[in-house]
């Protein structure tokens, strides 16, 4: 398996084989989550509603991996240049921003039946919804140039710009919602857990980690070979209908 | 507690929207990324 | 024979959708934006439910005067001067360019206006009284700020004005319309007759299609 190339002679796209475990292990960590959140046992408050936190809680714990590890390739790109850090970093914003709001949309719902309310302006869910448009904004900021280069230098800015920010963003908000009363409602985190749902909340947390690299290794293939693409249309000498046009020359003769 | 009171019915229906918006979502995506990496590799293969 | 002028509007507003297909800025950019804006505003002013409740459906329109034209001004719809000269010598019928790009930033702003509302009644917990009516007001406001922002485009077009130019020309003309659209859902809200106010929508549209189509071609001229 190749996550993607570093220097030297790209591999040729014609003879290596598309490797497809990814896809196998991401439907495997799919069946096992489904059948392990089914098979547990529900909770004794919440009952069956408390099958939710195996979807929600993993979605959002690997929402901040993933953009954790876009952070870290930004800077890597930055201090070694090289085009598989800027694929690291770009794979796992994707990832990462479709994450989270998986998190806020499974959140919401979690919300609406548990406590009748879709959204409630606590620390945790402001963060993870400002998160989101700070990495939608890094995606938006990719889309925008054309030049390699040029776009690989700018997101690992970004990228690393986040890094500075997001802390600031973090106490900031925190701190904030200290001075109000936070609203008396059971959050997630600090529902009492019986040992086979924390088996079983770490065993999804598991299976998505695994569906989480599966989905990088394919996402970072993918985008080494749009790079490819990109620059082989670039460096192509297409004739130009120009061409056929020749200058005029002072006396006539061309 | 709004649970609490919640038929067992009607706590299925929040559970399978939940799970169905999360599978349905990664889902699509691994397709979106599998159909355009074949498309890539196309593109590579018949041009270069 | 030269096309109709529907053909030629129709035809303006399927390469516009087009580019904007192409390019994203609208689902990417200008969206996201509007959102960020709808997230900030209860950080500002405190996220007390009562008193979000209260001005959710004034902050909602607000963002979509001030964020929403900058739809109907992206990138994809400025041209540069040769591009503009080129349409001109096509004997492109300017009136039809206008509406033709009209229609492209109704559909874009419609769209907008949804995406949006619904994140608004999510943060605000907006409560959906007289909902029968809110396609129709949608539909209203989109045609008339899309109207205004396409003529303010095109007043400006050419010109070395900043990109928050077209915006500040836009924000106090969009005033009728705001007034009309929170009204309107105040009226809903209150269980209000709000028909008077539907009706100044309906003439504010009225006005900016004759005002655009009877300008289009003198702004030509002039660009």
């Amino acid at each position: 398996m190749t996550i993607g190339t570093t220097t030297g002679a790209e591999s040729d796209p014609r003879q290596s084989k598309p490797s497809l475990w990814p896809w196998y292990a991401m439907g495997v960590a799919g069946v096992v989550t489904l059948i392990a959140s089914f098979v547990v046992p529900p909770d004794a408050i919440q009952e069956q509603l408390s099958r939710i936190l195996y979807v929600h809680v993993p979605a959002a714990w690997l929402a901040y991996l993933a953009f954790s590890i876009t952070m870290l390739a930004s800077a890597m790109y930055l201090w070694k240049k090289s085009m598989t850090w800027d694929r690291i970093a770009a794979s796992s914003a994707e990832i990462g921003v479709l994450l989270t709001g998986l998190t806020l949309a499974v959140g919401m719902i979690w919300g609406k039946s548990t406590w009748g309310v879709w959204w409630t302006w606590d620390a945790r869910l402001t963060l993870t919804a400002i998160m989101f448009f700070v990495y939608l904004g890094y995606l938006a900021l990719r889309r925008s140039t054309d030049n390699l280069e040029a776009r690989a230098r700018r997101s690992a800015i970004l990228g690393v710009l986040a890094v500075v920010q997001v802390p600031l963003v973090h106490f900031s908000v925190i701190w904030w919602r200290g001075l109000h009363q936070t609203p008396s409602l059971a959050k997630p985190a600090s529902v009492d857990m019986d040992t086979e749902m924390v088996i079983t909340l770490f065993l999804a947390v598991a299976m998505f980690t695994v569906m989480y690299v599966s989905m990088m290794t394919k996402r970072v293939e993918l985008a080494r070979l749009e790079d490819e693409l990109l620059e082989r249309d670039d460096s192509a000498d297409l004739p130009v209908a120009g061409d056929a046009v020749v200058a005029p020359t002072l006396g006539g003769e061309s | 507690m709004i649970f609490a009171q919640m038929p067992v019915a009607e706590q299925w229906n929040w559970v399978g929207l939940a799970y169905g918006v999360t599978y349905i979502t990664l889902v699509v995506y691994a397709a979106s990324v599998a159909s355009r990496i074949s498309k890539a590799r196309r593109n590579l293969r018949g041009e270069s | 024979m030269t096309p109709s002028f529907f053909s030629q509007a129709s035809a303006i507003t399927r390469r516009d959708l087009m580019r904007e297909r192409r390019s994203g800025e609208v689902l990417w950019v200008t969206l996201p934006f509007g959102a960020v804006a709808l997230l900030l505003i209860p950080i500002a002013i405190g996220v007390d439910t009562p008193t979000l409740k209260d001005v959710g459906v004034g902050m909602f329109w607000v963002v979509i005067m001030l964020f929403g034209v900058l739809v109907a001004v992206r990138r994809t719809t400025t041209a540069n001067q040769a591009e503009r000269d080129m349409v001109a010598l096509t004997g492109l019928d300017p009136a039809a360019s206008y509406v033709g790009s009209a229609l492209a930033n109704f559909v874009l702003l419609l769209a907008y206006e949804v995406v949006l509302g619904a994140l608004t009644v999510v943060l605000y917990d907006i409560e959906m009284t007289g909902f029968a009516w809110f396609p129709l007001i949608l539909i209203l406001v989109a045609a008339g700020l899309a109207l205004l922002g396409t003529l303010a485009g095109a007043i400006v077009a050419g010109g070395t004005g900043t990109s928050a130019l077209v915006p500040f020309i836009v924000a106090p003309l969009s005033v009728p319309l705001l007034i009309a659209a929170t009204q309107s859902f105040e009226g809903l809200r209150l269980g209000h007759s709000i028909l008077t106010w539907v009706l100044m929508l309906v003439v504010i549209v009225l006005v900016l299609a004759i005002a655009g189509v009877l300008t289009a071609r003198p702004l030509q001229e002039t660009s």
